[in-house]
C-alpha cells in the first residue's frame, strides 16, 4: 500500500508517550481501590452520571466510528448525519428513561444476566456465548483499524501496530478493571476533540467557511444531493446519495439498527450499570446523546472537507475515504498539534478495544463462569479469573484482527456483525420486557432462531447464493429478518409454553419496575431527554 | 490522597502540560507552519483552547473535591473511589 507518511518529529512522539504513560498510571492507579469483584467488572456501582455518561460516547468512538463516518461524510455528505440525529440519539433516550429501570432496577451485573432473571439458565447462557463471541470479534476490528493507521501514518507495520496496542490495553484493563477502562475513556473521550476540533477550524478556514465549503461540495462530483439529511428519500424516487428510502432511514437504521446495538449492546449499557444510582443511570445514554447531537461537526464536515480539498480522493488505495482523517491531519497539521491529532486517534481505537474486552471479561467471569463452571469461588477468585480472562480475550482480539484485514471495508462487516448478534437480541428484550406472558422457551428459542436467520443470510451473501444491492443492504435485510423471526417465534412458543408466574417477574417487566425515591420523580431526566430529542429534530430540519 | 485518583485532576493535569507545550509551539513556530494551516497559528489556538479545558476540570476539582478529610475516615470502610459530592456541578 502507498503511504502518506507524516513528518513527525520528537514533540509529536512526546505528546503520544504521555498519553500512554497517563493511561497506564491510570490502570495501576485504579488497581488501588478493587476490594471486591463487583469493584473490578461494575466499579462498584459507585460512578457518577457525568462520567458514565462521556464514558457510554466514547465507547462507541472507535476505529469505525472516527475514520467510517469521514468517509461516510466524504462519499455521501451531509446524509450522513441520519446516523446520528435518527439513528442513534431516539434509541439512547428510550435506554435511558424506558429500559433502564428494568436494567438497572433489576440490579443485573451484565445484559445477559437479565435474560437469566427474566427467562431461563438456557437463554442466558446461549446469550453470554454469543457476546462473548461478537465483543471479541469487535475487538479484533478496532485493532486492526489502529494498525492500519499507525501503519498508514508512521509506517509501523500492521502486526507491530497490532501488539503495541493489545499489550497497553490488556495491562491497563487487567490491572484496573472497569473503572480504569471508564476513566480513560473520559479521557480519550476530551482527547478525540482536542484532536478532531482543530481540525474541523482549519479545514472549514481554508475552503472559506460553510457557505465555501456548500460552494464547493455544489461543483463536486455528489453536487446539491450532498447537502442534504432527507431530501430526495420519497419511496420509488429516491436520489439520496445513501440510495434508500425514508423507510429504510426511518425503520432499518433508526428502529432495528440503532435500538438493537445502543439498548442490548453490554459494551454500552456496561457503563450505565456501573452508575452510583438509579438517577445516574438513567442520565447516563441521556448525557452522552448531547455530544452526539454536535460531533457530525467534528466528524462529517471534514470528511466533507476531505473531498472538496484533497483531489482524486476515493479512487485510488492510498486515498480512500477511509483516510480522510489522516489525509487532512498531513495536509494542515503542524508539529505539536500533529501529536496530538496522532493521539486522538489511538486513544479513539484503544477505547473502542477496550470497551468491547472490558465487556467480554465480566461475561466470561459473571455469566459463563460463575454461574455454569465454577461455582462457589471465593470472590477474589473471580477477580483473579476476570483479570486472565481480560488477557484472554486480549490474545483472541488478535487473532480475530487477522479476520478483520480480509475485509476491505470494516464497516460494513461490523453492521454485518450488528445484524447477527444485536438485532435478534433486541427483538427479544422488547417483547419480554413489555409482555408479562413471554415464555423462559420462548426467550431462548426466539433467539436461537433469530440469530440462526441472519446468520444463515450472511452465509448465503458470501457464498453467493443469494445477492443484494450492497453489503450495507445484506446487513439492513438481515437486521430486519432476524428481528422479525425472533419476534415471531417468540409469539408462536409463547403460546404454547408455560409462562413464568407473575411474582417471580418483580422489576423485570414493564409495570412492575424496581424505582427507588429518586427515580420514580425523575423530572429531571424526561426534561433532559425531551431536549435531546427536540435537538435531534431541529438540526435535522435545518440540515433538511 | 483519594483525591489524587480524581478524573478531573487527571484531565487537567494532561490538558494543562499540553496546552502549555502547544502555546510554546505557537509563538516559537515558523512563518511555514502557519501557512500549512491555512494561514491559523493553529498550535497556538489549540494550546489556548486545551490549557483553558485544563484549568476548569481543575477549578471544578479544588472547589468540589472529591472527599474532604472527614468524609474519607468516615467512608473508609467503603469502596465509592469515583463517588463524590463534585458531580452534580458536572453538567
Amino acid at each position: 500500500m502507498h503511504q502518506v507518511r507524516l513528518d513527525t518529529d520528537f514533540v509529536d512522539y512526546a505528546i503520544v508517550a504521555t498519553y500512554f504513560a497517563v493511561v497506564l498510571g491510570v490502570g495501576f492507579a485504579a488497581k488501588r481501590y478493587i476490594k471486591s469483584s463487583l469493584d473490578y467488572f461494575l466499579s462498584g456501582r459507585a460512578l457518577p452520571a457525568w462520567i458514565t455518561g462521556l464514558a457510554f460516547i466514547s465507547a462507541n468512538l472507535g476505529a469505525t466510528e472516527v475514520l467510517g463516518m469521514a468517509a461516510n461524510g466524504a462519499q455521501y455528505g451531509v446524509a450522513t448525519v441520519n446516523y446520528y440525529w435518527i439513528g442513534a440519539i431516539p434509541a439512547m433516550v428510550f435506554l435511558g428513561l424506558v429500559m433502564m429501570p428494568f436494567y438497572y432496577g433489576s440490579k443485573v451485573r451484565s445484559v445477559p444476566e437479565y435474560l437469566l432473571q427474566r427467562f431461563n439458565p438456557a437463554a442466558h447462557q446461549f446469550n453470554s456465548w454469543t457476546f462473548a463471541l461478537a465483543t471479541i470479534l469487535i475487538a479484533g476490528v478496532n485493532l486492526y483499524a489502529l494498525a492500519l493507521v499507525l501503519k498508514f501514518l508512521l509506517g509501523w507495520p500492521i502486526l507491530v501496530g497490532i501488539v503495541v496496542a493489545a499489550v497497553i490495553v490488556a495491562a491497563y484493563i487487567s490491572l484496573g478493571g472497569l473503572s480504569s477502562a471508564i476513566y480513560n475513556e473520559v479521557l480519550q473521550f476530551f482527547v478525540i476533540l482536542a484532536a478532531l476540533i482543530p481540525l474541523a477550524v482549519v479545514g472549514l478556514h481554508d475552503v472559506g467557511g460553510w457557505n465555501g465549503l456548500q460552494d464547493k461540495i455544489r461543483s463536486s462530483d455528489i453536487g446539491e444531493a450532498g447537502l442534504h439529511a432527507l431530501q430526495g428519500t420519497q419511496v420509488g424516487d429516491v436520489s439520496n446519495p445513501i440510495g434508500v428510502s425514508w423507510i429504510g432511514i426511518v425503520f432499518g437504521l433508526g428502529f432495528v439498527l440503532a435500538f438493537g446495538y445502543w439498548t442490548t449492546n453490554f459494551a454500552e449499557v456496561q457503563r450505565a450499570l456501573s452508575a452510583r444510582d438509579m438517577r445516574a443511570a438513567q442520565r447516563t445514554p441521556l448525557i452522552g446523546a448531547i455530544p452526539k447531537l454536535f460531533l457530525p461537526f467534528v466528524m462529517i464536515v471534514p470528511g466533507m472537507i476531505a473531498l472538496v480539498v484533497i483531489p482524486k480522493l476515493g479512487t485510488t488505495d492510498a486515498l480512500q475515504f477511509n483516510n480522510s482523517i489522516p489525509l487532512l491531519m498531513n495536509q494542515y497539521l503542524p508539529n505539536g498539534m500533529l501529536g496530538v491529532a496522532i493521539t486522538g486517534l489511538m486513544a479513539s481505537f484503544m477505547a473502542g478495544v477496550a470497551a468491547n474486552v472490558s465487556a467480554f471479561n465480566t461475561v466470561v467471569t459473571t455469566d459463563l463462569v460463575e454461574p455454569y463452571f465454577k461455582p462457589g469461588q471465593d470472590d477474589a477468585w473471580y477477580v483473579g479469573f476476570g483479570r486472565v480472562a481480560t488477557i484472554g480475550g486480549i490474545v483472541i482480539s488478535i487473532a480475530t484482527a487477522l479476520i478483520a484485514s480480509t475485509y476491505s471495508n470494516l464497516m460494513n462487516y461490523l453492521q454485518a456483525l450488528f445484524s447477527i448478534f444485536n438485532a435478534p437480541l433486541f427483538a427479544t428484550f422488547i417483547i419480554g420486557m413489555f409482555w408479562k406472558r413471554m415464555t423462559p422457551a420462548a426467550g431462548l428459542w426466539g433467539l436461537v432462531a433469530g440469530t440462526f436467520a441472519a446468520a444463515l443470510t450472511f452465509v448465503l451473501y458470501k457464498a453467493g447464493a443469494i445477492s443484494f444491492g450492497s453489503d450495507l443492504a445484506e446487513s439492513m435485510i438481515g437486521a430486519s429478518l432476524a428481528f422479525l423471526v425472533d419476534a415471531a417465534v417468540s409469539v408462536a412458543v409463547t403460546l404454547r409454553t408455560r409462562p413464568k408466574p407473575v411474582a417471580e417477574l418483580q422489576g423485570l417487566v414493564y409495570g412492575m419496575a424496581n424505582l427507588d425515591g429518586a427515580a420514580a420523580v425523575s423530572r429531571g431526566s424526561m426534561l433532559m431527554g425531551g431536549g435531546v430529542l427536540a435537538g435531534a429534530l431541529a438540526l435535522t430540519i435545518v440540515f433538511w | 490522597m483519594e483525591n489524587l485518583f480524581d478524573l478531573r485532576r487527571i484531565i487537567a493535569g494532561v490538558f494543562l502540560a499540553w496546552g502549555v507545550l502547544l502555546v510554546i509551539l505557537g509563538l516559537t513556530g515558523s512563518h511555514a507552519e502557519t501557512t500549512k494551516a491555512a494561514g491559523i497559528n493553529i498550535n497556538l489556538w489549540a494550546g489556548v483552547g486545551m490549557f483553558v479545558v485544563g484549568a476548569l476540570f481543575l477549578a471544578w476539582s479544588l472547589a468540589r473535591p472529591l472527599f474532604s478529610s472527614a468524609e474519607v475516615r468516615r467512608a473508609a470502610g467503603s469502596d465509592d473511589e469515583g463517588a463524590g459530592r463534585g458531580d452534580d456541578a458536572g453538567r
